[in-house]
């Protein structure tokens, strides 16, 4: 009698608790309650944002320490709040001139900051410090821009734009991780994947010495299969992508001014690979092989266009995370495969023609 | 009812105990499972290293990478020739970790600085 009273005060208060769940499902409360679940595991991943971001910002302290006495906390503050307005796009006349400007502009007081900062430093050292500066940057922008998206969620409970943040969040951790170990490989100055279209520059113009043609940036003349080669790169080691594309236009102008008959530009960069794809596999195709925003890519385009020169791009494959950590040994092999791979587009051209063969990257490491 | 519940050989208290009891013990498997078959995370280490080349008769050397190092340096005599030897590569390179435990000696075998190995 005693054992039945007791299943039935079981079954009376499971069936009153599934009142009460059945209820609370008509108010919202699994959503409410999913929305506590997705921002706890939000603001835990946020947290791990703010730590990377800080971890950047101390490194890049102590690398500028190590150049100067004087105190580095302004000028990362400076760098971290910097920002550039993207010109008006509902006119699109002159918008690539009207973004180069900006781009400079940027560029520019970016070098002044290091500049006066790191006054007895050397180059090398200035381009490794900015560098820092523009990661450091980075790493502070997505932990803002996140920390935003939840709190606006939290404060108008939109659970959509929660639910969407909980479902990018791994990827975001995921690039904001290695932009923050990239920071280490330039710190140390080790070449990066970026770097695989300067290291094919490198290897075809190891002996020849390098001639300015844009700001950072440097060509060599060479002969590559009995043709005339002129290689353009960003100069090195410093961590700097140079001017490819006014390199290029100046280069091209120059030669025809001349009267040399340009056969052909090749452009050597690195490439974000689709999964599944091989790090380090090569690819032939047409085109400026470049990942600027715009200006320097143009610029190529324009003057190929211009003069009928045929444009031809080499890639090296590779994920985003191996772009900008230390180059992976499938990279650097892959330079000796671009190597033979030009050699034969050279051999295609009448012997009295000229190439020019850009290797489009950051050349951090490489000279 | 009555004639059902009669027909079990255990009280109703006991046969909710043992429910719980099985449902505990198959989540338990269920989870054991899923650990079992989760895929493990490989420990990956990579080591970033330099190749030397004469600039004459190709001879390469490769040894861990020094602070100062970039592509393009000039790094001293070939021993086989005498001619400049450069810096031709720097890649960092996947290196196998050890599985099972070091003995003392091992370990003072591996906090040894590595020593220069010729690449070819």
């Amino acid at each position: 009698m005693a054992g039945a009273n007791i299943t039935d005060w079981i079954s009376a208060i499971s069936q009153l608790v599934f009142m009460i769940i059945f209820i609370m499902l008509f108010l919202g409360f699994n959503q409410r309650f999913q929305v506590y679940i997705w921002s706890k595991n939000i603001k835990a991943k946020l947290f791990i944002l703010e730590s990377l971001a800080h971890e950047s910002k101390n490194k890049t302290a102590e690398y500028i320490k190590s150049l100067t006495q004087e105190d580095p906390e302004s000028i990362i503050n400076k760098a971290i709040d910097y920002f550039v307005i993207q010109p008006v796009d509902i006119e699109p006349t002159d918008i690539i001139r009207r973004l180069e400007n900006l781009l400079r502009t940027r560029e520019e007081r970016f070098e002044n900051l290091v500049k006066n900062l790191l006054k007895g430093a050397s180059r090398f050292e200035q381009s490794i410090a900015e560098t820092a500066l523009e990661i450091t940057a980075v790493l502070y922008s997505v932990f803002k821009q996140v920390r935003h998206l939840l709190l606006t969620g939290q404060k108008t409970n939109n659970w959509i734009l929660i639910m969407q943040l909980e479902m990018l969040m791994p990827q975001i951790v995921k690039q904001a991780q290695a932009y923050r170990k990239a920071l280490d490989a330039f710190l140390e100055g080790k070449p990066i994947g970026d770097g695989a279209g300067p290291l094919v520059a490198f290897r075809l113009i190891r002996t020849s010495e390098p001639k300015e043609i844009a700001k950072d940036t440097v060509y060599y003349e060479t002969s590559i299969e009995g043709r005339r080669a002129f290689v353009i790169k960003a100069r090195g080691p410093e961590s700097n992508t140079g001017h490819p594309g006014v390199a290029v236009e100046n280069l091209v102008s120059k030669l025809e001014k001349q009267g040399v008959d340009i056969g052909m530009i090749i452009t050597i960069d690195a490439a974000l690979k689709l999964e599944g794809e091989e790090t380090g596999s090569i690819a032939e195709g047409v085109g400026a092989a470049i990942g600027d925003p715009g200006p320097e890519k143009i610029r190529i385009e324009r003057t190929a266009a211009a003069y009928n020169i045929p444009l031809y791009a080499l890639i090296i494959k590779m994920s985003m995370e191996e772009a900008i950590h230390e180059m992976k040994k499938e990279i650097a092999e892959a330079a000796d495969r671009v190597v033979e791979r030009i050699k034969e587009l050279v051999k295609t051209l009448p012997e009295n023609s000229a190439v020019i063969i850009a290797g489009i990257g950051n050349t951090i490491g490489i000279a | 009812m009555a004639a059902g519940n009669n027909l079990l050989p255990i009280s109703p208290e006991l046969q909710g105990l043992v429910t719980i009891i099985v449902m505990a013990l198959s989540l338990t498997l269920l989870y054991y499972i899923m650990v079992k078959t989760s895929v493990k995370r490989k420990e990956e280490t990579y080591k970033t290293f330099t190749v030397l080349k004469c600039s004459v008769c190709e001879h390469t050397e490769k040894r861990e990478f020094k602070k100062g190092d970039y592509v393009g340096k000039i790094i001293g005599e070939c021993p086989k020739c005498g001619s400049t030897m450069y810096i031709h590569a720097i890649f960092s390179e996947k290196v196998s970790m050890p599985t099972k435990r070091l003995s003392s000696q091992q370990q003072k075998r591996e906090a040894e600085p590595p020593e220069q190995a010729q690449a070819h």
